[in-house]
């Protein structure tokens, strides 16, 4: 089979062993187990894991009736007078935790997105999700009525109606981009600017004619608070958050293959419809929930992953370090915005936003350079 | 078709059975048979569109046809699982891109996830297989450079280690010197035929350069419309008639007094009517 003649190119193209050796990630390995030891990663995860638990402690005992970081701790372990277990256990502690945990998810479900969308401007906030959760949130405060049943219907209809519409406006979104050859790249971020506005149109329509106090309601959920958030809130979130993180333990493996695109990742032995659909539902999930529980918060899904990679190195952000930083980020937040303006209750989508909407223009003027291939 | 289904009749290799593509109402990929035998080095030629490319990933298991299947050593690929596959075969997909900042070394490391488990992600093995398939593209002194920082050429070469990483016994690569001038051209192309000749790998790639073609394979199949129209060795395949039926090339075939080779002359467009048949002396006309 081997031609007679000799293929020129065959001996050459050897280069010389010159120039600097490559320098593998380090392993740790023990008998059949093995796994990459990534120390930057491990160092940033629990710096800011330390951090966003500081922040939290602070944020308990910031307010009008303020206790010092020790003091916390002290009531945490039961040493409060009767007002200080109210304001720590009642008011400040579940507030905090929610928003612990409210920002973990939308850390996780940010790095999940813009990793399987491949684009670092994807997130659930472009993608239609919060734009989706909005339409069913407010269509069920709107036409939920206000009879007694009405209202219970409303206290389960919210959360779960939100979490339908977002998964309902992302699968929109991704349905029209591959319907018009554009599922990757900035395509799906395009469609799920338009499918937002279209969905935006719709919440808008729904407040006007809702009655005054039932659009003051839809409202006051539009925002994106942590004001008056209880254990109730809390629950709901550690609920759901609980049902993914196992189910994202084991999907995000397949993440890394994912990122050198779909053909590719099914090369690699990927099924790449399956893990998608999976680590999409989970990753809308997560953000349907938050928005479900805080309203819309923006930007937080967003900025996590690139603050990841930024902190980690390397082309991808560790999940792990992303929902962290989703932790310090809203909590954080919410302490500035109690912190710096005592006098209002301002939510804490605001603050997140304002903080959020520059680092956005950053990234897109970062990124108009020439995509590597 | 002469060849039975059964798994027992087929040569160790890569085999399309009955196999065709459409989209909408477009067939674009119509094969009765085609086998490609292990540690041969075959190379899909034909005019855009020609179904070259899905061919190639039918056989890569990338697209599902809508009738018929690729065989894997006799075995339908559809049936086998992903990752089984993805640890006989690679396939490098025409240009594949990856995230921002991402390494040499890391992207190569993605190649031994076909052979990771979540107990296991790093292993001896996976070391010294990185590593050996940097050597053997020459990519070792570039490992931890990013590959935006790389040429088009050296980017190719990185890929080609990657779907070298999976350490499989086929790689088949979708016009690798795309986008490529020709020194790094040669450089791809002399590296697939070198891995070829020292580790048995069997090859199966498609081109655009006809001369490259047959100057780089055992073995040339040529298609036009979804079908295959020549099958067979440079030889017997890089003639003025089969070119003139595949691509409506006017064109001389001369032997390179270098190379020893064929190469092509393209002259022009063949008038689409009126052209002759092409007789039985050239090639083995699967039409």
């Amino acid at each position: 089979m081997t031609p007679s003649v000799k293929h020129p190119g065959a001996s050459s193209g050897r280069a010389p062993s010159v120039g600097p050796t490559v320098v593998l990630p380090p392993a740790v390995r023990v008998g059949p187990l093995s796994a990459v030891w990534r120390p930057r990663q491990v160092a940033v995860l629990l710096a800011t894991t330390l951090a966003a638990l500081v922040v939290a402690t602070v944020a308990v005992g910031t307010g009008e009736f303020f206790l010092g970081p020790g003091r916390v701790l002290e009531v945490l372990g039961g040493a409060g007078t009767r007002r200080e277990d109210v304001v720590v256990w009642q008011v400040r502690l579940p507030r905090v935790l929610l928003g612990l945990v409210a920002g973990v998810a939308l850390g996780l479900s940010g790095a999940v997105v813009q990793t399987v969308a491949r684009n670092p401007l994807a997130s659930p906030d472009l993608l239609g999700v919060t734009a989706g959760a909005s339409v069913g949130a407010v269509a069920v405060i709107t036409l939920g009525g206000d009879d007694p049943v009405g209202g219970v219907l409303r206290g389960l209809g919210v959360p779960l109606a939100s979490c339908v519409g977002g998964l309902l406006a992302s699968l929109l979104v991704f349905w029209i981009a591959r319907r018009a050859g554009a599922a990757s790249g900035l395509g799906p971020v395009l469609v799920g600017i338009g499918v937002s506005a279209l969905l935006g149109s719709l919440v808008s329509w729904l407040m006007i004619s809702a009655s005054i106090d039932t659009a003051v309601r839809a409202n006051v959920w539009l925002t994106g608070t942590l004001n008056g958030r209880s254990w109730h809130e809390l629950w709901v979130v550690v609920a759901v958050v609980s049902v993914c993180l196992p189910v994202l333990a084991v999907a995000q493996a397949r993440l890394a293959p994912l990122a050198l695109g779909v053909d590719v990742a099914r090369g690699l032995g990927v099924r790449v419809s399956a893990a998608v659909g999976v680590l999409l539902v989970v990753a809308v999930a997560l953000a349907s929930v938050t928005t479900a529980m805080l309203g819309p918060i923006a930007f937080v899904a967003l900025v996590c992953p690139h603050l990841a990679r930024l902190a980690c190195g390397g082309s991808r952000a560790p999940l792990a370090v992303s929902g962290i930083l989703g932790a310090l980020l809203l909590t954080a937040s919410d302490l500035a915005a109690r912190v710096l303006v005592p006098t209002v209750q301002v939510p804490v989508g605001a603050v997140t936003a304002l903080v959020g909407a520059p680092f956005l223009l950053w990234l897109l003027v970062r990124t108009r350079k020439e995509p590597s291939r | 078709m002469t060849a039975p289904v059964a798994p027992t009749a087929h040569p160790p290799g890569l085999a399309v059975e009955g196999v065709v593509v459409r989209y909408g109402d477009e067939t674009v990929l119509d094969v009765e048979h085609l086998e490609l035998r292990r540690g041969e080095v075959t190379v899909v030629v034909g005019p855009n569109g020609c179904g070259k490319s899905t061919l190639l990933r039918v056989l890569g298991r990338l697209v599902t046809p809508d009738a018929g299947c690729a065989l894997l050593d006799g075995t339908p690929v559809a049936r086998m699982p992903a990752r089984d596959v993805a640890r006989a075969l690679a396939i490098l997909p025409q240009g594949p891109t990856a995230p921002d900042g991402m390494s040499v070394a890391e992207l190569v490391s993605r190649g031994r996830d076909p052979h990771r488990r979540w107990y296991d992600q790093w292993s001896r093995d996976d070391e010294r297989v990185v590593l050996d398939c940097l050597e053997v593209t020459g990519m070792s002194a570039f490992g931890n450079r990013g590959l935006d920082e790389l040429s088009g050429g050296q980017r190719q070469r990185a890929w080609i280690a990657m779907a070298l990483a999976q350490d499989t016994r086929m790689l088949l690569l979708d016009e690798p010197t795309t986008y490529l001038d020709v020194v790094h051209q040669l450089d791809v192309l002399g590296l697939v035929r070198r891995l070829n000749e020292e580790r048995g790998l069997t090859v199966v790639m498609v081109l655009h350069d006809l001369t490259m073609a047959a100057r780089y394979a055992d073995r040339i199949v040529a298609m036009r419309a979804g079908r295959v129209v020549a099958d067979g060795p440079p030889d017997e395949v890089v003639t003025t008639q089969v070119l003139r039926e595949v691509f409506d090339l006017e064109s001389e075939v001369v032997r390179d007094s270098v190379t020893g080779r064929l190469a092509v002359v393209p002259l022009g467009r063949a008038a689409p009517e009126g052209e002759p048949a092409v007789g039985g002396a050239h090639g083995r006309l699967a039409r």
